[in-house]
């Protein structure tokens, strides 16, 4: 992945995140930069996903703030936003694939959450409707 | 954009709740109502006389038929008060509430009847059940012709 | 022998699968009030439909993602959550109008009162949902909706004058009576109908739950230029009826159960089975609809796992969005909306919020990021453009139409 130059804000913010067995986890929110190297230029060092990191790239730092302390809170198990070094991208199409799971990579503790509180006690949650 | 947004919401809320009506302030404005109201009553009762002709011809469906005519019967029933809510300007439009009142009122008589035969399962006969109604739309017809 | 089987099933169900509330009150509201002289916005909108549906489909087999998700990567998140909240506002009075149609044509078998019969529905919406398999559920509720095929023998019954049948729908006019303004209005409220937003956004997701390749491309084709004039077809032959049987009478549409009468009193008892079956099946199978896009929609703007192709498990948050949903819309229903009411407000919003819709399955379906070699050819995108330039127009003359004839009175 080093020195491909691309587009970032048009191939890569927004962009689906899939990890590596194909399931969708969350949407490339926001970049984190490094800072200036030798030749003055920022790399990228990490895609950022997550609501409040959505919330801070769009002009509402507050709300994103207030939104990753809410989350924070009622998800203690989660992070947000959820930091995914570069060097774990795996492949950039018009998708961003990532050489992890999705577990580790998405925001996933509201996923979890809704998982063992709601949806997994509904009879039928495991079983795959298309058969 | 926004404010198209503003004002579909509001459109949308002020239509979907049912708007009680005040005074019609012209005898212009009061006809229109009442032929507007006897247009509604016209459907209303043509319904159910094609439901009593389907009915009869074809010993149709009871349940469907039953819920038709008495969604009807409301719908009337509901048109004849909300009409009756309205306060005439005039002496003139006394008289011309009156008569439309009077319309609606035998209207509604004889879809009751329809209705009662039909919850009692008579469908054949529904015809004649049914047949004061073609007065009755004939009257309301001339209602909205004569004041249209 | 398979592949025919394949193609004539996916048309028989595109067919089926057309028509929705929407379309049963509008084409019947307009029959009965304006007659055949709003015929030419029924097709205007099958074509609009038909060619934007390909679309849809083609970005979904080729790219492999659907086109709701790529809304916000094209357009910006700003620009993607306008569209999110729009398109869940309209979808969910869809929702709720829809629900609303299943109570409604089971009342009229069963005799209870609809209002009764929501819950229920809310629940078996959301059970089909859970637990039937995509394809079954298109396949069952589409087949089970060409039983709306009884208003093309309705019309036939009646044995109008063919040719005067076609010169009125050739030679439209404002009828005696009405004002141009309500004509345009119930022109869009028809022409939103035909469009419905939901339709696309639903198709493509389809498309990506069925996993179609490029090699379903031409599948998509048939399902689109085939089913979904026919259709149409039946949409005007819903006019027809309500043109022949109703309007002479003067009776206007104001609740479902009116919309079947053309056909109780000409077909008799075994049409009127057949229309009540397919209203249940028409109502049932585009609640189904609705309410998964209503999840789609959500995920798809925000990322999640979204889809029936995974574990319940596994697309929780999306799951979750689809049950609040279906209960809210049962609730709103319950609430004592005039379900008509909800309904024409659904397909005049719907219209007001096409360009949305439409403006970036254009742009994505000519993007070769997504699309390799299949982006849209000359003639597609002339036509694509004209119609959003239609779009646009229809958009804008919505709400003040709205409300200069105050709801379409």
């Amino acid at each position: 992945m080093a020195g491909r130059v691309l587009y970032a804000g048009l191939q890569l913010l927004d962009r689906q995140l899939v990890d590596r067995t194909g399931r969708l986890c969350g949407k490339v929110d926001d970049l984190e930069l490094s800072e200036p190297g030798a030749d003055g230029n920022r790399h990228i060092a990490a895609l950022l996903s997550g609501p409040g990191a959505l919330l801070g790239r769009t002009g509402h730092r507050r709300l994103g703030d207030w939104l990753r302390r809410f989350v924070a809170g009622a998800f203690p198990d989660g992070e947000d936003p959820v930091r995914i070094p570069f060097t774990r991208v795996a492949e950039i199409g018009n998708h961003v694939t990532l050489d992890m799971d999705s577990e580790d990579a998405a925001s996933f503790a509201s996923e979890r959450w809704v998982r063992d509180h709601v949806i997994g006690h509904v009879p039928g949650s495991r079983v795959l409707a298309d058969q | 954009m926004r404010l198209r947004v503003v004002a579909a919401a509001a459109v949308l809320l002020g239509a979907c709740s049912s708007h009680p009506v005040g005074p019609a302030r012209t005898f212009g404005a009061y006809e229109a109502k009442a032929v507007t109201t006897a247009e509604s009553a016209v459907s209303s009762v043509e319904t159910v006389r094609l439901a009593a002709e389907g009915g009869d011809d074809h010993g149709g469906f009871g349940p469907y038929l039953s819920v038709l005519v008495s969604d009807q019967e409301e719908a009337l029933a509901g048109a004849q008060d909300t009409f009756r809510s309205i306060q005439s300007p005039n002496e003139d439009g006394d008289a011309l509430g009156a008569e439309l009142d009077e319309a609606l009122g035998s209207a509604l008589t004889h879809v009751t009847e329809v209705r009662t035969a039909l919850r009692r399962g008579q469908l054949a006969g529904l015809r004649d059940v049914a047949s004061p109604l073609v007065d009755d739309s004939a009257a309301l017809k001339r209602f909205v012709e004569d004041h249209g | 022998m398979k592949k025919v089987l394949q193609v004539t099933l996916g048309i028989l169900t595109a067919i089926g699968g057309f028509v929705d509330i929407g379309d049963l009150v509008a084409n019947a509201e307009a029959g009965a009030r304006f007659r055949m002289n709003l015929a030419w916005v029924v097709l205007v909108g099958v074509i609009g439909i038909v060619v934007y549906a390909e679309m849809a489909g083609r970005v979904a087999a080729v790219s492999q993602r659907p086109v709701f998700e790529l809304v916000r990567e094209r357009l910006g998140p700003q620009a993607g959550l306008v569209n999110l909240v729009a398109s869940f506002f309209i979808n969910f009075l869809t929702l709720t109008a829809e629900i609303a149609g299943v109570a409604i044509a089971i009342s009229l078998v069963a005799s209870v009162h609809y209002g009764l019969l929501l819950p229920l529905c809310g629940v078996l919406v959301w059970l089909v949902i859970w637990r039937m398999p995509f394809e079954w559920m298109e396949r069952v509720f589409g087949l089970a909706g060409l039983a709306l095929a009884v208003f093309v023998v309705t019309v036939w019954k009646v044995g109008p004058d063919w040719g005067s049948l076609f010169d009125a729908a050739a030679s439209p006019h404002v009828p005696a009576g009405e004002s141009p303004f309500s004509y345009a209005y119930f022109g869009i409220a028809l022409f939103g109908a035909a469009m419905t937003p939901y339709e696309v956004f639903f198709f493509s997701s389809g498309a990506v739950e069925e996993r179609w390749t490029r090699r379903d491309l031409a599948l998509n084709r048939a399902n689109v230029y085939v089913g979904f004039p026919l259709g149409g077809l039946l949409s005007l032959a819903l006019m027809a009826s309500a043109h022949l049987v109703l309007a002479p009478r003067g009776v206007s549409v104001d609740d479902l159960a009116q919309v079947a009468l053309p056909v109780a009193v000409v077909v008799g008892k075994l049409g009127l089975a057949a229309v009540l079956v397919g209203i249940f099946a028409a109502t049932f199978g585009a609640a189904l609809e609705t309410g998964l896009s209503a999840g789609y929609s959500v995920s798809q703007y925000l990322g999640w796992q979204w889809g029936k192709y995974v574990r319940p498990r596994e697309a929780s948050r999306f799951h979750l969005v689809v049950v609040l949903a279906i209960l809210g819309a049962t609730l709103f229903a319950l609430s004592g909306v005039d379900p008509v009411k909800v309904t024409e407000y659904s397909i005049v919003l719907s219209a007001a919020a096409l360009p949305l819709t439409y403006f970036p399955i254009l742009v994505i379906a000519n993007d070769p990021d997504y699309m390799g070699d299949r982006t849209n050819g000359r003639l597609l995108n002339a036509i694509g453009f004209v119609y959003l330039v239609v779009l646009v127009v229809v958009s804008a003359a919505t709400i003040p139409l709205m409300i200069i004839t105050r709801g379409g009175s």
